[in-house]
């Protein structure tokens, strides 16, 4: 060890004159760029961003290429010959095997979201260093659309129930929290503002959620069986490092004009918190019910990832230009202990638009539910009771989550900025609903911060919700619109229940005799007192 | 970083029976062809296909796209990512769309990684083995020092120009193979730069310093048109497709053949110099797999495949071969002054007659593969006259 440190450093002293470090090359990008009337970022920023900043991992083309290459290499050849070799596929609980359709599909919508995201911050940061590692973050990204992809398309060869791995990209277009995932990843990483895009995408999605979403859901994976999804994650994670430091970077290249720094608390504070409005409570969901053993509390996780770690002391390295903590920090914190339980409730409540097949949690689950989280039993678990008894599983029984929801009163609504459907009757999370009209079209709302979003720019959050898209559709025409039947014609993608007896089919699904109905026109659609 | 200790399901026996007790004895279905809604007549999905097609979320305004109704967050002012405003070509499915080289992460990663080592040892055996003693001093001190790194700025600014058709491009296969494109255009100034640290470590009187060469890009009147395409084509171009077409299409084609292969691939033989056509010839390798991208994409995928909207793009096409081929000309004809420079003159190479026959050999073959398909009609002869004015 200390040997070869002492020839690279007698190279580095006494450079080979027949070879060219890349760093010798790195160093002149700077002087790659030139000034020319006209010469603007077409994507221009409110922002003011620093044609002199530097970029921190200095690669060339070519040394990109040759370090990718090797963790390409590595990650292949232990799915394609190693995990291959061991049966992986048919290792898996089928709990976890389940919800990997929907997490790998959905991350991968994050990680497309990201090439667009980078691409546009290449287009306006004036650095060439900089430029240079946004490009690389651009072809960064499309190696992880290609590794999740990876994901789903290895389930779906070697898994014993392929179907929904294999078309994740049409199922999702009826998953009622897919566009979750569309407004905090496919847009919220791209759409706006490049600086906006990169805290977004690298100050809070890669800065704050990447170790507790990619460390724990290798671990879960893990002791669910799976070995697939740690040998795919843990090499994006290689990458991540460098699209932490290229977000440092933007905000290091901002810092020198103070008019335009006033502007960044609020952008920070609104991409924590519509990060957060999808990832908590979405990943909450996939570990903890898409798992049959445990491992850490999600809520603990959060608590050491994003509470402290993130909001603590990554934040902390950028006081001295002046950012603080999130106001809505302290609500997040309350949500990571219970929306993914409400998003649970949600999920299973409208299963057969999820394109995966789920249970409700058995006994041991809610024993380990109530012993985490205490007070769980009494609001979900005795729900969960309830259903099973009215014939959840069962393929005759004609019953709907969603339906027994509203037979009670329990509305369910989109929330108008995270685009996440919510049950205000219902929720334990940091919610506080708010009903509203405007131009003649209603609204509702989770909580105010994501309507302070909207009531500041509505033109950019003017979209057609689940509810509004689908509305009169009957709920089996709907699932086989959107590809959810199984090749046999019949049988239902998704199912209520894990086992290959009794498995839902269209006629069961139309038995329920479900039209999807605009809730905020058949409930009262105030439901709470303003 | 978690100090939980658990148990790996797929290894620990008990888990792994408990496993195995909840898998169902037979596969629920049979059907294993990926993304099967994607599929076209019989073929299966290739793996190119597999990793990224229909990755983009994307609303049924663009059309191919799986979803219905619209994006939930856009743009200040209410313009949606991925708007089919982004170019004036049209498609009936952006999703169509095929890279003819079928890159996406892993072969991209691995061939680039390979031409990496190809050049670390040509480069080495270029220092130690003899070569670079051959080389023509005024050729390096010259030509190499102020005109090669005048072209640095040339492959950055294509490159820069990338950025916004990586954005715009509508459908994810369509991304990849842009920004691939663009990263072999970033890896082949910097190849360029590397060529250059390497002249200096082995000829002490060489300087690595780009300042020359900038000034010869932002000054000389024979970079100019040059110049001034590129400028326009990274700042003024708003149209994704119409960028494409201009740089890989009709600039790179003729513009960008000449330099590299005609001018500092054959020049650089009779001046002693193997080292430029070994990194020329990596670009080269760049452009050609540009040149079949673009080739992919607008005619391929946007005339010959393309059911309703073929002829509304080959006008476009057409248009814009019009817009750019007059400066790429001019381009040319200026670059042309730089043969009065070349210390080494050699009969049939650098005479008259000989840069003659370099332009037809690039023009001829640029109108047979991309004048020809859209009926695009010039006056060759005009045309190469005009450019050897320049000589
Ligand atoms: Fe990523
Ligand atoms: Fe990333």
């Amino acid at each position: 060890m200390s040997a070869n440190m002492a020839v690279k450093q007698a190279l580095k002293a006494n450079p080979v004159p027949s070879s060219v470090d890349p760093q010798e090359v790195h160093k002149w990008l700077q002087d790659f760029t030139w000034d020319f009337k006209g010469k603007t970022a077409k994507y221009p920023t409110k922002y003011e961003m620093d044609v002199n900043t530097r970029e921190q991992f200095k690669l060339t083309a070519k040394e990109y290429a040759r370090m990718e290459s090797i963790k390409e290499e590595r990650q292949y050849g232990t799915l394609l010959d190693g995990l291959d070799r061991l049966d992986a596929g048919n290792k898996v609980h089928p709990k976890w095997g389940e919800v990997m359709k929907l997490v790998s599909n959905f991350l991968e919508t994050g990680e497309y979201g990201a090439i667009a995201g980078s691409a546009l911050l290449w287009d306006t940061a004036q650095s060439p260093e900089q430029r240079n590692g946004y490009l690389a973050q651009v072809i960064d990204e499309i190696r992880h659309v290609n590794q999740t992809a990876y994901v789903n398309y290895y389930y779906g060869k070697h898994y014993y129930d392929p179907a929904g791995h294999t078309n994740m990209r049409q199922l999702r277009a009826i998953n009622p929290l897919y566009p979750g995932v569309k407004r905090a990843f496919g847009e919220g990483f791209l759409a706006g503002d490049a600086v906006e895009s990169s805290i977004n995408l690298q100050l809070v999605g890669e800065a704050c959620f990447t170790n507790p979403l990619i460390v724990s859901l290798t671990e879960w994976a893990a002791a669910n069986g799976d070995e697939i999804t740690p040998t795919v994650f843990l090499s994006i994670e290689t990458d991540e490092l460098r699209h932490m430091a290229n977000g440092y970077q933007t905000i290091v290249s901002i810092m020198n004009n103070p008019e335009t720094m006033k502007y960044l608390q609020t952008d920070l504070d609104n991409a924590f918190w519509t990060q957060h409005k999808f990832l908590t409570p979405f990943v909450g969901v996939a570990l903890e019910y898409g798992s049959k053993y445990k491992v850490e509390p999600w809520a603990k996780s959060w608590n050491r990832w994003v509470y402290e770690d993130w909001a603590g002391i990554w934040l902390g390295r950028l006081q001295q230009f002046g950012v603080k903590t999130p106001k809505c920090l302290p609500d997040a914190k309350k949500d990571a202990v219970w929306a993914h339980h409400d998003l649970a409730l949600l999920a299973l409540a409208l299963w057969p638009l999820t394109g995966i097949r789920m249970e409700l949690p058995d006994s041991l689950a809610m024993e380990w539910f109530e012993a985490n989280y205490p007070g769980w039993y009494n609001h979900y678990g005795k729900i969960y009771e309830e259903w099973r008894a009215a014939g959840f599983e069962d393929p005759k029984s004609g019953f709907c989550g969603a339906l027994w929801l509203m037979e009670r009163g329990h509305g369910i609504f989109v929330d108008h900025a995270s685009g996440l459907p919510f049950c205000p009757s219902l929720a334990k999370s940091s919610i506080k609903p708010r009903f509203t009209e405007y131009n003649g079209k209603r609204y509702a709302f989770a909580e105010p911060y994501g309507e302070r979003q909207w009531l500041l720019e509505p033109e950019r959050y003017e979209f057609q919700n689940f509810f509004e898209q689908f509305e009169g559709w009957e709920l089996s025409d709907l699932v086989k619109a959107a590809g959810g039947v199984r090749s046999d014609g019949k049988t239902l993608i998704a199912q209520p229940h894990l086992r290959d007896t009794d498995m839902w089919t269209l006629d069961d699904l139309k038995r329920i005799n479900l039209t999807i109905p605009d809730p905020m026109k058949i409930l009262n659609w105030q439901p709470v007192a303003q | 970083m978690s100090t939980n200790i658990f148990t790996r399901g797929m290894v620990d026996p008990e888990r792994q029976a408990c496993i195995q007790e909840v898998v169902p004895k037979a596969p629920l279905e049979t059907k294993r062809d990926h993304i099967p809604f994607a599929k076209r007549g019989w073929r299966r999905l290739t793996e190119y296909e597999a990793v990224m097609l229909h990755a983009q979320n994307s609303l049924d305004a663009v059309p191919g796209s799986q979803e219905v109704g619209e994006v939930v967050q856009k743009w200040p002012g209410g313009r949606p990512n991925y708007g089919v405003e982004s170019t004036a070509a049209l498609s009936s499915n952006w999703f169509h769309f095929r890279d003819p080289s079928k890159r996406w992460f892993m072969p991209y990663v691995k061939q680039k990684n390979e031409e990496g080592q190809t050049a670390e040892r040509a480069m080495k055996s270029w220092a130690e083995g003899g070569d670079a003693e051959m080389m023509n001093a005024a050729w390096r001190e010259h030509i190499l020092a102020r005109h090669y790194g005048a072209f640095v700025y040339n492959e950055y600014g294509l490159f820069s120009a990338h950025s916004t058709t990586v954005y715009g491009g509508l459908s994810d296969l369509i991304k990849t193979w842009i920004a691939e494109a663009a990263f072999d255009k970033n890896d082949a100034g910097q190849m360029i730069q590397m060529q250059r640290v390497l002249l200096s470590k082995v000829f002490p009187g060489f300087d690595a310093d780009l300042a020359e060469a900038k000034q010869a890009w932002t000054e000389d009147k024979s970079w100019k048109p040059a110049r001034e395409f590129v400028e326009h084509i990274w700042a003024e171009t708003y149209d994704w497709v119409e960028q494409l077409w201009a740089i890989h299409a009709v600039y790179d084609h003729i513009f960008g053949q000449f330099v590299r292969r005609e001018f500092f691939q054959r020049l650089g033989g009779i001046h002693g110099d193997t080292l430029t056509p070994f990194i020329q010839n990596q670009a080269l390798t760049y452009h050609l797999q540009a040149r079949d991208g673009v080739t992919a994409l607008c005619f391929k995928f946007l005339i010959e495949d393309e059911p309703v909207y073929a002829q509304h793009n080959r006008r476009y096409l057409r248009a814009w071969t019009g817009r750019y081929l007059p400066q790429v000309g001019r381009a040319l004809k200026a670059f042309l002054a730089i043969y009065k420079e070349v210390p080494v003159k050699i009969d049939g190479v650098t005479c008259r007659e000989g840069v003659r026959a370099s332009v037809e050999r690039v023009v001829d073959d640029w109108a047979a593969r991309f004048a020809e398909p859209i009926n695009f009609k010039f006056n060759r002869a005009a045309f190469i006259d005009d450019v050897l004015s320049g000589y």
